[in-house]
């Protein structure tokens, strides 16, 4: 339902911007205010890229100048001196701006946050050195005398041809982010920025999307810094400063930081306000009032004038469905069963596991396995270093010592990610639900890993990636059926209660097709009758072929559903064996309770 | 004569080394209570030196224009706290991040208005001559830089390690549920640390204002080569920061003299580009690569 | 009653943890609180602190509402919590890690006579309070966890699972300081999972489960009754009939 209503939306939204552009320059045909809608234009093109960075990526780059600085340079050099096509020139320029962005952001991703946006901005005041410094960029002076922008010969300098030529290249950013944008792609990055570590136990590769929108963003910075420079028909290093990468961002934020559209609706605000403020003999207002703007609309109104509308629509479409949802009984064939290459009966083999904190022993030389196709069970006292070994087996914490064998494979040095990638699917105990995406969607991340069309084919939308789309939908439409869970799909998953957001990170992790499943306290927050149909949701799970490794405190949902227990206490292995050996051995009961063991209550 | 020449390159690039530690301990300070890398650091130094220079120019007597510098800097700090990282302290981190950039922005602007484009300057505080050491020639003015450089890092690590204050500080940068359990009120250290961090930069801009020129968009060099500074001290050690900024001063220094001056600033910036690309591209592999990227 | 539960429920959002639990500590005792695991425990304790919400009911220390004060002012009126591992300065001395404690206290002055207090009280602090706090022991980390609650001079400690993490002769050591304590100070609430060693120093005993309170009464009975198994073990009567129903379906579903 929700897609309905996006896709009018953007319709909607197609039909006013083409009226709009193709309209603007039959009513403001004077040299000044095309000049305006070519600057917006332009603009455009860069902010739709930042909103892919900035709103999608959750990456601070102050530093976006230094690609329109790029594609800048290189149209106006390689068309003043080496008399190149601008066409290919501003292709070759986005070229380079992309590879410089691979090359920086590659590695930069993989640290925090906040990192990049200083390392751009080191790389814009670089590149401002360099063009001032060297010879062959003019210097001080720049480069003049730059041809009017043509296309493989196609002429298209004059003021009308250029205002359609540079709409019609943010019309093309539009389309290629509204496709980045709702793609599988686009939710992997909506997914980090809810929670990166379920993120990874899905099998997304964070730092990978990140670069990704990285690139492009600055490709489009190229584009549009090359778009610039014909306009002006000339380029110096205070082109593209500073306050150039404050505008875009504060364009990006106006907008809307996560609404495609949004980028280009901003731009357009921005460059009017920027015009309206040389009107009105106020220029040098103009810093002042793009930093106030930026502040002020992250404090009041995050997601800027396009995302205003769009949370409307969701709260008024949550509201009226929140009490459509209802719990069906599970539908066990709606899911095939999981082929597991046969692992020689073991699933998992952890072979002597530590990890310590300085003198803290968490987890100290802890060995066992787990069967293919059983249900085991790790438990334990508070502190006794179970979560601990979770992490230790899904990639989250590093081993100081020991093996994990997954389906044969080492895996003690591989990260969620490729853990996830290899079959590992997880929940965790206080749910990590991506909330900024509705239920449908959330599930439809669980089935990340199956697809496989990369960013070129998503960005221009081929056949193909809808095609994969459409299975992806179907897989996690058949997961909420088989939990059971139904008419929740468009909602937001915090409209729902606690158990059934249990359903929905379950059915999430099932998408992923997993051999093993780590449950971690999968009952915990939930009454009896709950409980009892987690037990039997359990029970189905492991039908379908996927072995399952719970970490849990009640003890009816674990005497009920194990085959194997193991017991781990002050972070090593006190016990394992069947149900009633643990539970009748006097050391597990001692652990649990105190040092003297209590008399055993008759059923 | 080389070690004249080191000479003159190093104390001239220790003396700006001075502001940038400044500036760098700002960073870890602010980052360590509020978990926010402050942007407009840069421009509390900017701030501080246009303002006393603009007050001087109004044919104020010294002693006020430093101290209406610094009042306005450690005001601005307490503004920047409660209108526009307080309202945002629940958002995800990059938007405090990019309120601290608007609020950057906005002090640059309002300087801008105010003084308009022009470089200003201050006499120097003892006049304006010069006085050699180890055969180096420095202007009198670098006395006071260093001068105020030792007092204001006395006070902060004499703060932080001897005043109750200063160990709650420590102590939510370290723990805060904890902190909390002992009563203390994050929202108000952190008001007193980004108004303290406000005025010191504040008044370090003032100091260096005689020997380096002032002018409104000052501010992004210094807050790009204190972030340096603190990067290089992982953003947890104010020692660390100290020496890290004034280490980028020396090399400043260093690269205007045996390279060249127009070249500065592509070799310091690149320094932290190529540190940035180091450590995330060679040192990081596998589970630490996913786990460094968590903050 | 120096402290008084009444209704109180409360969690994170969604997710409620405590449910309707009601009960009151009075002056001069050692209360304790067990359960198992993801009984709602600590996020007791951190309601009580004003750490986590109230949904519903009310807190009263000596008679007045503290349910939706901040924690400053709790701490102030008079209680102190010993977090759950601890939550030590780690890089801070063990003396700094002590004046912390002491924080919110008004009279500065009166600083180095806590100070040396708490050093008579665990004379192996003192000998250490210029050493790292996360260089200590477990046992030792305990105790500067516990002499640093003392500092503010408490008038109800709260003590969350301190024998968490620490080897049981530790843990007997730590509960004898515990029982020393309410000589020196007077009333403790203490919270854990080892039943045995709390309900052996405290006077009462409630057992939550699930965030709801499911027993009460003198610690000596609690000691030797079923319910305390029961709460840990699934031994109560309706909760073998539900795992009798799961092992029942699993035979139905998997066959074994």
């Amino acid at each position: 339902m929700r897609d309905a209503l996006l896709a009018r939306r953007s319709l909607l939204a197609w039909v006013v911007f083409t009226v709009g552009v193709i309209a603007y320059p039959l009513l403001f045909p004077g040299s000044y205010l095309l000049g305006v809608g070519i600057s917006a234009g332009t603009m455009a093109v860069s902010t739709v890229g930042l909103v892919l960075l900035l709103g999608l990526a959750h990456q601070l780059a102050i530093g976006q100048a230094a690609f329109s600085m790029v594609g800048g340079y290189a149209s106006a050099l390689l068309c003043t001196e080496a008399g190149w096509d601008p066409f290919l020139a501003m292709l070759l320029g986005s070229v380079v701006a992309m590879l410089f962005a691979y090359v920086i952001g590659a590695p930069i991703l993989k640290l925090r946050g906040y990192v990049l946006a200083m390392a751009t901005l080191a790389l814009h005041l670089m590149l401002i050195v360099f063009a001032l410094q060297v010879g062959f960029t003019g210097g001080p002076i720049g480069v003049t005398g730059l041809p009017k922008f043509a296309l493989l010969g196609l002429p298209l300098g004059g003021d009308r041809a250029y205002f359609y030529t540079v709409w019609a290249l943010a019309l093309a950013s539009v389309f290629i982010g509204l496709n980045i944008d709702r793609s599988r792609i686009g939710r992997a990055l909506r997914a980090i920025a809810a929670s990166e570590t379920a993120a990874g136990s899905v099998g997304i590769d964070t730092a990978r999307y990140k670069v990704q929108m990285f690139v492009v963003g600055a490709g489009m910075a190229s584009v549009s810094g090359s778009l610039v420079v014909h306009y002006l028909r000339a380029t110096d290093p205070t082109v593209f400063s500073f306050n150039y990468s404050v505008n875009l961002i504060t364009a990006t934020i106006i907008g809307g930081l996560a609404s495609v559209w949004g980028g280009a609706v901003g731009a357009s605000v921005i460059i009017g306000l920027r015009e309206l403020l040389r009107a009105l003999s106020l220029p040098l207002w103009e810093s002042v009032i793009m930093g106030a703007l930026t502040v002020l609309v992250l404090i009041t109104l995050p997601s800027g004038i396009v995302g205003l509308i769009s949370a409307g629509f969701a709260r008024v479409v949550g509201r009226s469905q929140a009490s459509r949802v209802s719990l069906a009984p599970f539908a066990p064939e709606a899911l095939p069963p999981v082929e597991t290459r046969p692992a020689n009966g073991t699933m998992l083999e952890v072979t002597s596991a530590l990890r310590a904190f300085g003198n803290l022993k968490a987890v100290n030389d802890v060995s066992f396995t787990v069967q293919e196709g059983s249900i085991t069970a790790l438990i334990g006292p508070n502190g006794a270093g179970k979560t601990t070994m979770f992490n230790l087996i899904g990639g989250y914490q590093p081993l100081g010592a020991g093996t994990v064998r997954f389906r044969g494979r080492n895996i003690e040095a591989l990260p969620p990610r490729d853990i996830a990638l290899l079959g590992m699917g997880r929940t965790f105990q206080n749910l990590l639900l991506f909330d900024n995406m509705t239920v449908l969607e959330n599930v439809m991340c669980g089935a990340h890993r199956h697809a496989r069309q990369g960013l070129l084919p998503v960005a221009f939308g081929l056949p193909a990636v809808a095609r994969e789309e459409a299975a992806m939908r179907t897989l996690a439409a058949d997961c909420l059926r088989f939990v059971g869970l139904r008419g929740a799909e468009a909602l937001l998953p915090s409209s729902l209660s606690f158990g059934h957001q249990r359903l929905v990170e379950i059915a999430r992790a099932l998408a992923l097709r997993p051999s093993l499943l780590l449950m971690d306290e999968p009952a915990s927050g939930l009454n009896d009758s709950e409980t009892e149909l987690l037990s039997e949701l359990v029970l189905r799970i492991a039908a379908l072929g996927t072995t399952v490794l719970l970490v849990e405190h009640d003890m009816r949902f674990v005497m009920g559903l194990a085959d194997h227990v193991v017991v781990m206490d002050h972070g090593e292995k006190m016990a394992e064996g069947s149900t009633d050996a643990i539970r009748n051995d006097p050391k597990v009961i001692a652990a649990y309770l105190g040092s003297e063991p209590v008399s055993e209550h008759a059923a | 004569m080389q070690t004249e020449m080191f000479l003159q390159l190093m104390l001239p690039g220790f003396t700006t080394g001075c502001v940038y530690a400044l500036v760098a301990l700002g960073y870890v300070l602010c980052a360590n209570v509020s978990g926010v890398v402050n942007f407009a650091q840069g421009e509390f130094v900017m701030l501080g030196g246009m303002t006393a220079a603009w007050l001087i120019g109004q044919d104020v007597d010294l002693i006020w224009a430093i101290a209406a510098a610094v009042a306005l800097g450690a005001a601005m700090g307490a503004v920047q706290e409660v209108a526009t990282l307080a309202p945002v302290r629940r958002a995800p981190h990059f938007i405090q991040i990019t309120t601290t950039v608007g609020f950057a922005v906005v002090l640059r602007g309002l300087t801008l208005i105010v003084a308009g484009k022009d470089a200003l300057s201050i006499p120097g505080f003892s006049g304006d001559d010069t006085f050699e050491l180890a055969g180096a020639v420095l202007p009198l003015q670098s006395l006071w830089v260093w001068g105020a450089t030792a007092l204001l890092l006395a006070a902060t690590f004499g703060f932080l390690r001897y005043t109750a204050t200063g160990r709650a500080v420590r102590a939510c940068s370290i723990n805060l549920q904890a902190a909390r359990l002992m009563g203390v009120d994050a929202g108000r250290l952190r008001l007193l640390v980004l108004a303290a961090t406000g005025g010191s930069a504040a008044l370090a801009g003032v100091v260096i204002t005689p020997i380096v020129l002032a002018s409104w968009d000052a501010g992004i060099a210094y807050s790009i080569k204190g972030f340096i500074g603190a990067i290089l001290g992982g953003f947890r050690s104010p020692g660390a920061a100290v020496l890290g900024g004034i280490g980028i001063g020396l090399v400043e220094s260093f690269a205007s003299g045996y390279v060249s001056s127009g070249w500065q600033d592509f070799i310091v910036d690149g320094l932290l580009l190529a540190y940035l690309l180091l450590r995330g591209g060679i040192l990081l592999r596998g589970r630490a690569a996913a786990m460094a990227g968590e903050s | 009653m120096l402290l008084e539960l009444d209704g109180l429920s409360s969690g994170y959002g969604r997710f409620q943890v405590l449910r309707d639990v009601s009960l009151a500590v009075n002056t001069g005792e050692i209360v304790a609180l067990i359960g198992a695991n993801g009984a709602g425990k600590s996020t007791l304790l951190n309601t009580v602190m004003g750490l986590v919400a109230r949904s519903q009911g009310e807190i009263r220390f000596d008679g007045k509402q503290i349910a939706q004060r901040p924690t400053p002012a709790i701490v102030r009126s008079g209680i102190a919590q010993v977090p759950e591992r601890r939550q030590l300065f780690g890089t801070m001395t063990v003396e700094e890690n002590l004046r912390m404690g002491a924080y919110a206290c008004a009279d500065r002055r009166a600083v180095p006579r806590l100070l040396d207090e708490q050093y008579a009280r665990f004379p192996i602090l003192g000998e250490r309070r210029r050493q790292l706090a996360k260089t200590m022991s477990g046992g030792q980390q305990q105790m500067v966890a516990i002499a640093r609650a003392m500092m503010s001079q408490p008038r109800l400690l709260l003590l969350d699972e301190p024998s968490l993490g620490l080897a049981p002769l530790v843990v007997a050591q730590i509960m004898r300081e515990i029982v020393a304590l309410r000589a020196a100070q007077g009333t403790v609430l203490i919270v854990e999972q080892n039943a045995h060693a709390a309900l052996t120093i405290a006077d009462r005993g409630y057992v939550l489960e699930q965030g709801r309170i499911t027993a009460s009464g003198a610690s000596a009975e609690l000691l030797h009754s079923p319910a305390v198994q029961d709460a840990y073990l699934g031994g109560r009567a309706g909760q073998r009939a539900i795992e009798g129903r799961i092992l029942n379906k699993k035979r139905a579903i998997l066959g074994r």
